[in-house]
């Protein structure tokens, strides 16, 4: 689920019991988070390391423009703010193409499906400026694309 | 089994050495990964390099949300017994984290696994080193200073003056290394690599 679909309806078949509570004492709907630690900050000497996981809905091409973006907007930020850039990275990872193929008695069927989900992991690793203040950076930059 | 560990500052080029290098230990033979194995260490919570390295082919242990020559030491020491058991490779290549002392890392295991000889090699951003160099200078001075072998990387970014100025620096913490300019966007020379692996030898190991 991602930030395009930041909510649903629980049942029984509710997947996410385990990674929050929901709200006592009636099972409804609610507004809430899936995964909060999408994006982290931790502190290591005088380093600054964030690490953060998204999924950014467009073709590989279009994500890979979109994500270098995304970096060079951090970075100018970090800049901007003081700070020093160790190193600020990502993987990007496309699903692809993929194809079902049905077959009972007759002709096959051929279901193609060609994804436009893109998977980010990265890091941004810095110096100089305080843990809010990336905090503050990496959420609005990637706010849009975050795993919710 | 020993050990090379490459260290260096964040964003120095020590990945892109390490494909390298790793593509000239094993030759053409992709699928034969017993005989070098690649350690990661990375510190943020998620791996980058990692995935990177997966995809061109290498099997690759992991040690990451933590620094080795630090908070992680004695995961350290139980992954290469762990490593020596399940694959006995004759190297190890370790990468370490942009903020790791190499030198901390090599004294862990000599204190551990005091049979094992470990090298250290560390790649250095001539684009960046004078630009680093006063806000990162203990660090800098740290991850060099032991170093056995120096690799001044991205000297296809900077004039000759540039880089000689760098040199010049570098060789302040470190005199005593062997140095060599490289630009890792380009085929490293096998001379270097000779270097690094302590062997005359130019070809890989496996032939």
């Amino acid at each position: 689920m991602n930030s395009q679909q930041p909510h649903h309806r629980h049942d029984e078949n509710c997947g996410c019991h385990g990674d929050h509570h929901h709200a006592a004492p009636a099972h409804q709907p609610e507004r809430h988070q899936h995964n909060p630690q999408a994006i982290t900050v931790k502190t290591h000497d005088a380093s600054l390391v964030g690490s953060y996981r998204l999924t950014i809905e467009l073709s590989f091409e279009e994500a890979v423009t979109t994500l270098d973006a995304a970096l060079k907007k951090i970075a100018a930020q970090i800049t901007e703010r003081g700070g020093i850039i160790g190193h600020i990275k990502a993987n990007l990872t496309a699903e692809g193409q993929s194809c079902m193929i049905s077959l009972t008695e007759e002709k096959p069927d051929w279901h193609y499906n060609d994804s436009r989900r893109c998977q980010v992991e990265g890091v941004a690793i810095v110096f100089g400026i305080l843990p809010e203040q990336l905090t503050a950076i990496l959420n609005t930059v990637l706010g849009p694309y975050r795993l919710a | 089994m020993n050990i090379i560990i490459l260290g260096g500052f964040l964003g120095s080029g020590k990945t892109s050495v390490l494909l390298q290098l790793a593509g000239h230990l094993i030759g053409n033979q992709p699928s034969n990964t017993t005989r070098v194995v690649i350690l990661e260490n990375e510190i943020g919570e998620v791996s980058v390099d990692d995935s990177l390295l997966k995809k061109n082919g290498y099997q690759v242990t992991n040690l990451f949300s933590g620094c080795v020559c630090c908070t992680m030491s004695g995961e350290l020491i139980l992954n290469l017994h762990r490593i020596r058991t399940d694959f006995n490779p004759e190297l190890i290549i370790m990468e370490t984290t942009g903020v790791a002392f190499p030198d901390n890392i090599r004294q862990t295991i000599n204190q551990s696994l005091p049979e094992l000889t470990v090298q250290v090699t560390c790649i250095t951003d001539a684009k960046r080193w004078l630009r680093l160099l006063q806000p990162m200078e203990m660090l800098l001075e740290g991850q060099l200073e032991a170093a056995d072998v120096i690799l001044i990387n991205k000297i296809d970014l900077v004039d000759d003056q540039t880089l000689s100025e760098v040199e010049t620096s570098i060789r302040s913490f470190n005199d005593h290394a062997k140095c060599f300019r490289i630009s890792a966007a380009q085929p490293i020379d096998p001379v270097i690599w000779g270097t690094i692996l302590n062997t005359e030898q130019e070809a890989p190991i496996n032939e």
